[in-house]
């Protein structure tokens, strides 16, 4: 490498290219099939994404349809609600990374320190399974339980001391309503991974601590946590890139006009108008936007992590 | 355990086993009230609200009679079976090709690499653009449509990449020395190392082709043989979707209304349970997982 | 080894084309909305009626039909990739057909109806109000339509009769002095005794009256009594109006929030999401629990009762309540189902469809436009037709029979098992003239009131005039407009009459002015404007 820095730049760069090959020839024969896999199905279709530019009539094709530049851009930006559901998708998925993502290591930590192994598959396997209900019927319990007269209703008015009223209906609980049933859906299934991650941390490492004096709280913070923290700031990462998409299913199925102002999000507000009206062009532009907004999301949180954390996604 | 047992660690752990229990109990919740709701008298069920703790009424097996009596459902069944151990075997191999390349520090390709994989998280084509891509293949109306576009995501390629990066290079070094090509250095040496998140990784194609509707209803139109068990389930789970019995002429009556009802949650019951059923053999793994202590050394 | 795989090819091969050409036997591709049925496309297979109606054309349908739930996606697909079936049920396209046949995808039908169709155009021209809905602004037709010879209103608002008659020992007598509920106060006095009922029966969730999640019925229930229809209606000089803009819509919330106020309203009506399982509330319906709901023919008189429950109701078809105390004398009229034809019900051919298969196909459908076709469609074969012979096909059994002297009657057994009635009548969704189907009601109602006809009757009594005809047609510019502006306007809208309704946002004559103010901000003028014009435009088509 040292003898070839006195070359031409671009030279040097094809010469260790060629090197590089030559060494990782096998490396680069088993990239073949990732490569074409990605730009068949991957690439391939995101010519289509051009239609975010035009009036798309399917009949007509891409070819045929009319160019509106930034029209739908801009019909997007000018919509009387679009703050308000910019501001909802970033709070609805911001409380996602700030609590859900958390809690969801805390748990993994958690379960770990369960001494009875039989306990702890129980509870693994239990809090699982609520992942693999249907949204429709998870979210029919929810509605029952908001409801005027439902069981969280009945608690939560007698703690608070509040008349009983719907509490899906009140658009100042939507967020922490859509949270909690969030967690409850879903914390045992985005944990397994940081689980599967703590299993595999050493146990030399925990005995040679434990010789050396350190308690179990310090022990979870100086080795545990370090030995996860690649997987965790890999997680952290992709959740950051994906800061702008909130699912819409759920929502659909949670909200009501009586709280549009807090839970009408990006996807449901496409659902609406494009789906429902078949404004390609809008959805794609829409679309667009939102990957634009959460790739610069994505870069970000790599390059800092990168600085901070030393580890990098890309 | 490794550690004395003091005092402030027994409260710890009494407050944690009641922490996960209540968490636990509350998980149970909506699986115990879908059971329970599936057995129960159809009329009563039309009438109830809130969690049913015990079957209401005179329990029946109706609903489940409805649902396995259809055969769409049984073949839908061999069809996921088919999906699912495709995807399994093939996209986990093909995942953890990629998680390999992509983790290499000294492959001059391997940034690139994931700089080209990553970007496909964020953007897609959307779905005529898909779709037109898919038909050029030919294989619309087969199985293929269903298995390749799911082979791999980036995702996962991104969880196996950082499993890789957790190991050592000492141990590809050593091999490579001893002659051994890339194949054999990824297959044989390093990826028994990583067992629990290869398992993970299995787990996940396993479940996201479980519960995946959405391609076979795009790709598969005319072919109902080969639907996946999931838009079986979906087509009979929407089936007393009101807005049906606003359009159709007059031939909506109580009976499809009252067992519709029913029938929803049988529909869950048989579809949720197989993996269930199938999750605490991965879960197995998990634990060899930690006798196998990640790595040694 | 590849002597033996050309071999075995080219006999395939062989075999192929001779048995292509001994079949004279022309196939077509349907795409075809399904019915609630396991497997929807045995169930078209099996249907005598269909089968018999392929026999006689020498044609064979194979039939795709999308998942349900998915058919929208289907044909949006299907119309955007140009991977057309060569006969499309447009049940669920969103596209202007005009357009549609513009850009190549279907073919224009008028120069047909000439040759090949002349049932159906003897039809079209007998009946202008079909005539105008199937046709365009250019005067051409797209579509082999399902029309309804004499269609009824499937659903409305009902009330629990029985309620009424058990809080008051049997003396129902409304303020107004008529049999059925017709004022404010007829309803305030009906609501206000289901109210008490259900408190003295203890129940702990109930609900008097089922608004909507919007806090309004669009197609114009219950507002109709104010004087105004929901979004879209034509009042009486003819002009478009936005129900929910007009100054009498304050009257409207300010009654809705004191039936709110008083518990007259179900308290969660707003938790509705327009998800369709919940709409309307059936744990409230069907455990008699529930005062006045938005309900189908189906449920009423005594249907819905549970006697092994203890459980007897008599649900009644009610009407829009007067608004007397504002000067209205009767509700405006609201009903839309007078529609015979609409655009979004029928067959077009797709331009994939060769031209011999077109002319085969079109007098096929054309038969049933004819008087023994368009029987035949609606209620099953006859004897005559042979109908026996087409029974040992289908599996279900169905009971075939002549016409006359015992005709296919749509038994409470029938009614009952889903199977046996939705296979037989499976052709219900092909296209042709539907005629009336006497036989099958009549058999529906056990207490011989013809519930079908006492609905029909009440839902319509004050006219659909003023309703906004449905199959007025826009121009893609036009809808694209209308789409973007009623997205717009309904997003600010509903949750402002809810939450007024409901007390969170304080309803003066001020603050209903602002909320005006914005709807004509947020373009309902511009709205308004584009709905006249097409309306004109339809009127000026029909009157021709």
């Amino acid at each position: 490498m040292q003898a070839k820095t006195a070359r031409a730049p671009g030279r040097a760069k094809r010469e260790s290219l060629r090197h590089d090959i030559a060494m990782n020839k096998g490396l680069y024969l088993l990239s073949i099939p990732i490569i074409a896999f990605f730009l068949v199905f991957s690439y391939a279709p995101m010519g289509g994404l051009v239609i975010a530019f035009q009036n798309f009539r399917p009949q007509r094709g891409i070819l045929g349809s009319e160019w509106v530049g930034f029209q739908n851009f801009i019909d997007f930006f000018t919509n009387p609600s679009f703050f308000s559901i910019l501001r909802n998708t970033l709070v609805i998925s911001g409380l996602g990374l700030v609590i859900a993502f958390p809690m969801s290591i805390v748990f993994a930590l958690l379960l770990n320190e369960i001494g009875s192994r039989k306990f702890k598959k129980v509870i693994q396997t239990v809090s699982y399974m609520p992942y693999f209900i249907s949204l429709v019927v998870i979210c029919g319990l929810v509605t029952e339980f908001c409801s005027s007269n439902g069981a969280v209703t009945k608690v939560f008015c007698a703690i608070t001391g509040r008349p009983k009223e719907n509490l899906l209906t009140n658009p100042d609980y939507f967020w922490a309503i859509n949270l909690i049933s969030d967690l409850w859906q879903n914390l045992g299934y985005s944990s397994i991974i940081f689980v599967a991650a703590i299993t595999s941390v050493s146990q030399d490492l925990h005995e040679a601590a434990a010789i050396d004096g350190a308690n179990r709280l310090r022990r979870v913070w100086s080795i545990t946590i370090p030995s996860i923290m690649p997987t965790i700031v890999t997680m952290l990462i992709l959740r950051c890139g994906s800061l702008l998409s909130v699912g819409f299913e759920k929502i659909l199925l949670l909200y009501s006009p009586s709280t549009y102002s807090t839970a009408d999000v990006i996807s449901t507000h496409v659902q609406r108008l494009g789906i429902e009206q078949t404004q390609y062009g809008y959805s794609a532009a829409v679309g667009l936007f939102n990957s634009v907004i959460n790739t610069v999301m994505l870069l970000a949180a790599n390059a800092i992590s990168s600085k901070v954390a030393d580890t990098s996604v890309l | 355990m490794i550690e004395k047992m003091t005092k402030s660690r027994a409260v710890f752990c009494a407050v944690n086993y009641a922490l996960m229990t209540l968490f636990g109990v509350l998980c149970l919740i909506p699986l115990w009230h879908v059971l329970m709701a599936s057995v129960s008298d159809p009329r009563l069920l039309m009438a109830s609200s809130g969690i049913i703790a015990w079957p209401l009424g005179t329990p029946t097996l109706e609903g489940y009679r409805i649902v396995l009596s259809n055969s769409a459902v049984i073949e839908g069944y061999g069809n996921t079976l088919i999906y699912v151990a495709v995807n399994a075997v093939a996209g986990t191999l093909l995942t953890a090709i990629a998680g390999y390349l992509v983790s290499r520090k000294n492959f001059r390709l391997a940034k690139p690499l994931t700089a080209f994989i990553m970007f496909t998280m964020i953007f897609n084509g959307g779905l005529i653009p898909t779709y037109m891509v898919i038909r050029s293949l030919g294989i619309i109306n087969t199985r293929l449509a269903i298995i390749l576009p799911a082979l791999m995501n980036a995702y996962y390629i991104i969880v196996m990449k950082s499993a890789f990066e957790q190991l050592p290079a000492a141990y590809e070094e050593s091999a490579k020395l001893d002659g051994a090509g890339p194949a054999r250095i990824l297959f044989q040496i390093l990826l028994p190392l990583i067992k629990p998140t290869v398992v993970v990784i299995i787990m996940f194609s396993v479940i996201g082709q479980w519960n995946s509707w959405y391609p076979a209803s795009i790709y598969l139109p005319r072919v109902r043989d080969k639907w996946p068990l999931q838009l079986i389930m979906r087509s009979l789970l929407i089936q007393n979707d009101v807005s049906k019995l606003l359009t159709s002429s007059s031939e909506a009556n109580h009976v499809v209304n009252m067992t519709g009802n029913l029938v929803k949650y049988c529909v869950t019951v048989v579809g949720t349970l197989p993996i269930l059923v199938a999750y605490p053999f991965a879960q197995r793994y998990f634990v060899t997982g930690i006798t196998l202590g990640g790595v040694k050394g | 080894m590849k002597k033996w795989t050309t071999l075995v090819l080219a006999a395939l091969m062989l075999v192929g084309i001779v048995s292509c050409a001994a079949a004279d036997t022309l196939s077509y591709t349907v795409f075809q909305q399904g019915d609630d049925v396991p497997n929807p496309v045995e169930a078209y297979e099996v249907s005598g009626v269909i089968r018999y109606w392929q026999d006689m054309f020498d044609i064979d349908m194979e039939w795709q039909i999308p998942p349900q739930g998915s058919e929208a996606e289907q044909m949006n697909l299907m119309l955007g990739t140009g991977d057309y079936t060569d006969i499309m049920d447009m049940s669920f396209n969103t596209e202007s057909l005009s357009t549609l046949c513009d850009d190549g995808s279907i073919y224009d039908l008028t120069p047909y109806l000439d040759t090949l169709m002349p049932n159906y155009k003897a039809y079209l021209d007998a009946n202008p109000d079909v005539k105008s809905a199937l046709f365009d602004d250019t005067g051409r037709i797209y579509l082999v339509a399902i029309v309804q010879e004499n269609p009824k209103q499937w659903g409305g608002l009902v009330y629990c009769r029985d309620i009424l008659e058990t809080m008051t020992g049997g003396n129902v007598a409304f303020p107004s002095g008529s049999e059925q509920p017709a004022t404010i106060e007829d309803w305030e006095y009906m609501l206000d005794l289901m109210t008490q009922y259900f408190k003295a029966a203890g129940m702990t969730d109930y609900a008097g009256l089922i608004l909507p999640a919007t806090g309004y019925f669009s197609t114009g229930e219950l507002i109709s009594g104010f004087g105004i229809g929901g979004t879209d209606y034509v009042k009486a000089d003819g002009t478009v109006g936005f129900g929910i803009a007009e100054d009498n819509f304050y009257n409207y919330l300010v009654k809705m929030k004191e039936w709110y106020e008083k518990g007259y309203i179900y308290a969660d009506f707003a938790s509705r999401s327009q998800d369709l399982f919940y709409l309307p509330n059936t744990a409230l319906t069907y455990g008699g629990a529930a005062g006045v709901w938005f309900g189908l023919v189906q449920q009423l008189g005594g249907t819905m009762s549970l006697p092994e429950y203890g459980l007897n109701m008599n649900v009644l078809p009610i009407g829009a309540p007067a608004d007397t105390a504002n000067g209205v004398t009767a509700p405006i009229g609201t009903y839309l189902a007078a529609t015979r034809a609409t655009t979004n019900s029928g067959w077009a051919i797709s331009t994939a469809c060769s031209q011999e298969k077109l002319e085969r196909i079109l007098p096929a459908l054309d038969w049933f436009f004819t008087p023994e076709g368009a029987a035949t469609r609606s209620m099953g074969l006859s004897a005559e037709q042979g109908a026996a012979n087409y029974e040992e096909y289908g599996e279900k059994g169905c009971p075939n029979g002549a016409r006359e002297n015992g005709s296919i009657l749509w038994t409470a057994e029938m009614n009952t098992n889903t199977e046996l009635g939705q296979y037989e009548f499976s052709q219900n969704r092909l296209p042709g003239l539907v005629v009336d189907y006497a036989t099958r009601t009549c058999e529906l109602s056990a207490d011989g009131v013809d519930y079908t006809a006492l609905g029909h009757q009440t839902w319509t009594q004050f006219g659909n005039s003023a309703v906004y005809p449905y199959v007025v047609a826009f121009t893609p510019d036009e809808m694209e407009t209308v789409n973007r502006l009623s997205t717009n306007l309904q997003d600010y809208a509903h949750p402002m009459i809810v939450n007024f309704i409901m007390g969170r946002e304080e309803l003066t004559p001020e603050s209903f002015a602002a909320y005006q103010q914005k709807l004509h901000d947020l373009g309902l003028d511009e709205y308004l404007t584009i709905k006249q014009a097409a309306l004109d435009r339809f009127n000026a088509r029909a009157a021709k």
